[in-house]
């Protein structure tokens, strides 16, 4: 039996192969036999096993959520104590904080970096690129991706990407400091400011790496979830999750080339002298020769990606809850069809509400007016699933665990920071709110916070299927409740900030009368925002050590959730391949919550046959 | 058994086939974001507008040629008529370089004799560069792609291998770029004065 599983992963291999390199029949002669003995680099550094790559997605993006966070405390430090020297800051920062006051330069720096990793690395590369890849071959019951060549690139591309964006912190002149956007002209003229040399340049680099890897990944998502379902997995079988990876993928493959063409216009007015870009500019009193470039017509390109990127980071958040709920509130997601027509939605509105990024760059009112329209009208769809989660959960047989708490986290998060999307959706509210705290508190509720607790409560609800063991729960418990109301203590007051005016991107409110009322509450921020930070090593701690001293899952507690999906009827350590015998044949949908006539317990897993004879029947 | 998913698969799309089809929906994505970046910013005013050089006709006029050839190398494939099919993919590969000298000679000519220059004042003319080059750059990729095919039917060792689908993958991709030039090239004749 098992040599016959064994020979199926190689002809997938040998196909894969086959296209890309001239000698794929050596490789898949070779693994025939040696499958046990293979290369320590081959099994875990440059593994073509789907569930090798997501652990290593993952773990590249914790080390840039610790880093990033890192970044958000030290300039928190600032924004907290104006005043105040700290020697944290000239040990890490070194000159760029001399006697441990950092420079405005350095804080520019670390404000860019903190936004584009934690959006990129971490909530793209580290949530889809861990999720995608672990979940869509084992729920859908495929032995791996459709190219797990293409997939391995999609990882070294995004490991080349993060060197390139570290590197940039260390170079002489500090990383790009122009803001996460990277908008023109400080992006694109060298001159402009210190981060605008050779930081951005390695920043523009890096991000170029970092589309090609999501592009491979993604494309590579799409077509195993359409082409290579197991038997008797129809569309309407899927779980959520991987609806809403598919979808995540779909945004992904057709809004980040846009950033890719935006980039590369960015490098032709860096380097080959365009003024794509640029016009009219001076430049400590010298006007440059650049003239007729549209620096809107930047933020265009940026946010036609930009826009559908948010929901790059919120959808698979969204899967992962809808399962994670499900599973621990032993009940079937309410409205399946809903949530699959609503996540269709906010596929097709994502990438028609670009430019309500842009209402105050003189945009015509009446344009703007339809941005509004399209932008309230993304409400529709995740009201539809707010509302789902909330009657999936009603009258359920509650399991407060880990994964749970996070999923539960996780709604509440979406539902306050999606209320303040109605008003800044608004172009007249939005006069006033744009560039403020307001602008801060929303999209770190919404997108930042609320898809870091679905990437928690994935983490501690498939930890037991990553390495066979189960995490540490009380440290579970104090990193969620820690983080929880740490997160609403750090981000709540900050939209009565936004509300008074008080501008983000700056680097000290002390001399403003308007704003140095606020000096108090920043430092509780600033203390929230610290503690919140700590608790994420715990749970980093937790992860590590539980990967070899955890709970040891056995044969019969290999589906500790009580989930229907298929990724539990593999064994507790699955190898390349997923199954050792064949690929389970599905009978039913995903959420089979109810007494099971078979064994008693509360659920009914999806390879499990319909007898009529028991009662049973198809959902 | 030899595995339900193969088994599946014989009846559907092969899944590089696939790929390579969404992997087209995402550079068509790309060539848009330059193609209404040049509209946003002709809309925009200040734009002297560049004639095309005539080599540009006679790289079209190549590159047309050359999607003929590999449509006939992937038909010699599969009838097993090997020899010709070495002829004619590597006649593609010949007229895909003539594509690209072709390109560059246009470039060349834009440059010392109209006079368009990459100095930040002609709009018009950095797209015109632009938008080529970064095609160039596809039919590059697309060479070396024929050129990895080539090699790896020429030197099968052990197994012979008689699949088509990596040349018709390859093909794919070609007439893709094909097409995508045709629309750059008619996009940018409309939009010369």
């Amino acid at each position: 039996m098992s040599n016959e599983t064994q020979h199926s992963v190689d002809t997938h291999e040998e196909h894969g192969a086959n296209i890309h390199t001239s000698g794929g029949h050596d490789h898949g002669h070779d693994h025939h036999h040696e499958e046990h003995e293979q290369h320590f680099f081959l099994k875990y550094v440059f593994s073509m096993d789907h569930k090798i790559i997501s652990r290593q997605f993952l773990i590249t993006g914790m080390f840039w959520a610790i880093a990033g966070g890192l970044m958000s405390v030290f300039f928190r430090l600032q924004l907290g104590f104006p005043e105040d020297t700290f020697q944290v800051l000239s040990t890490f920062l070194g000159d760029w904080a001399k006697g441990g006051k950092m420079d405005p330069e350095i804080y520019y720096g670390l404000v860019t970096i903190h936004g584009t990793v934690l959006v990129f690395f971490v909530l793209t590369g580290g949530l889809s690129g861990t999720f995608s890849n672990f979940l869509i071959p084992l729920q859908i019951g495929a032995r791996d991706m459709a190219s797990p060549f293409m997939n391995m690139l999609s990882y070294w591309f995004f490991a080349v990407a993060s060197v390139i964006m570290f590197a940039s912190l260390f170079v002489h002149t500090g990383p790009a400091s122009g803001g996460w956007t990277t908008y023109p002209p400080l992006s694109a003229m060298k001159e402009a400011s210190m981060g605008s040399g050779v930081g951005m340049d390695l920043w523009l680099t890096s991000m170029a790496l970092f589309i090609v890897s999501s592009l491979l990944g993604g494309l590579n998502y799409i077509v195993t979830v359409l082409n290579m379902r197991t038997k008797g997995m129809s569309m309407k079988r899927l779980p959520l999750t991987i609806w809403a990876f598919l979808f995540t993928a779909v945004l992904g493959v057709l809004s980040f080339p846009v950033l890719l063409s935006a980039a590369v216009l960015l490098i032709f007015d860096r380097h080959m002298g365009t003024s794509f870009y640029l016009s009219e500019i001076f430049i400590a009193g010298q006007a440059m020769p650049n003239v007729g470039g549209s620096a809107i017509l930047y933020q265009h390109l940026f946010w036609f990606l930009g826009h559908p990127e948010v929901y790059i980071i919120m959808l698979p958040a969204m899967g992962i809850a809808s399962e994670v709920l499900a599973t621990h509130a032993r009940k079937p997601i309410f409205g399946y069809f809903a949530m699959v027509i609503s996540i269709l939605g906010i596929t097709v509105l994502a990438f028609l509400v670009w430019a309500h990024h842009m209402f105050v760059t003189g945009m015509s009112p009446f344009l703007g007016g339809i941005f509004v329209l399209l932008t309230l009208l993304i409400a529709i769809p995740s009201a539809v699933k707010v509302f789902n989660w909330l009657t999936t959960i009603w009258k359920g047989n509650i399991k407060f665990t880990n994964p749970m708490l996070f999923a539960l986290g996780f709604v509440s998060l979406f539902i306050s920071g999606g209320l303040t999307g109605i008003f800044l959706g608004n172009s007249a509210l939005d006069i006033h709110l744009h560039d403020t705290y307001f602008v801060v508190a929303h999209f770190h509720i919404v997108m930042g916070i609320s898809a870091f607790f679905g990437m928690f409560a994935g983490v501690y609800h498939w930890f037991p299927k990553m390495y066979g063991r189960m995490m540490n729960k009380t440290l579970g418990y104090i990193h969620f409740f820690v983080t929880f109301i740490g997160a609403y203590v750090i981000f709540w007051p900050m939209h009565y900030e936004g509300v008074a005016g008080m501008p983000r991107r700056y680097y000290d409110f002390s001399s403003w009368q308007s704003f140095s009322q606020f000096g108090d509450l920043n430092k509780m921020i600033s203390i929230a925002a610290i503690i919140v930070f700590f608790a994420q090593l715990l749970f980093v701690f937790n992860y590590f050590v539980s990967i070899w001293r955890g709970k040891k899952l056995t044969e019969k507690t290999s589906n500790p959730w009580g989930s229907t999906t298929l990724e539990w009827t593999t064994p507790v350590k699955p190898g390349h391949g997923n199954w050792e015998g064949d690929i389970p044949e599905v009978h039913r949908w995903a959420y089979d919550f109810r007494e099971n006539p078979y064994d008693g317990s509360d659920f009914i897993m999806q390879d499990v046959p319909i007898d009529p004879t028991k009662e049973d029947e198809e959902h | 058994m030899s595995t339900l998913s193969l088994q599946q698969q014989s009846k559907k799309l092969h899944p590089h086939k696939m790929l390579m089809y969404f992997g087209m929906g995402s550079m068509t994505m790309m060539f848009a974001g330059w193609v209404s970046a040049f509209m946003v910013r002709e809309g925009q005013g200040r734009w002297d507008h560049v004639q095309l050089p005539w080599m540009f006709w006679v790289s079209t006029a190549v590159i047309l040629a050359s999607s003929v050839t590999i449509h006939l190398a992937v038909r010699a494939f599969k009838k097993r008529n090997f020899t010709s099919y070495q002829l004619l993919i590597n006649t593609t590969t010949i007229l895909g370089l003539l594509f690209l000298a072709f390109q560059a000679f246009g470039f060349y000519t834009m440059y010392s004799q109209q006079g368009i220059l990459l100095n930040g004042n002609n709009a018009a003319g950095e797209f015109t560069y632009v938008i080529p080059f970064v095609h160039g750059v596809h039919v590059l990729g697309g060479i070396v792609a024929l050129f990895i095919v080539f090699l790896s039917t020429k030197f099968r060792r052990r197994k012979k291998v008689y699949s088509s689908t990596g040349v018709e993958i390859v093909s794919i991709y070609w007439h893709f770029v094909d097409a995508l030039w045709l629309y750059i090239f008619i996009f940018l004749l409309l939009n010369q004065s």
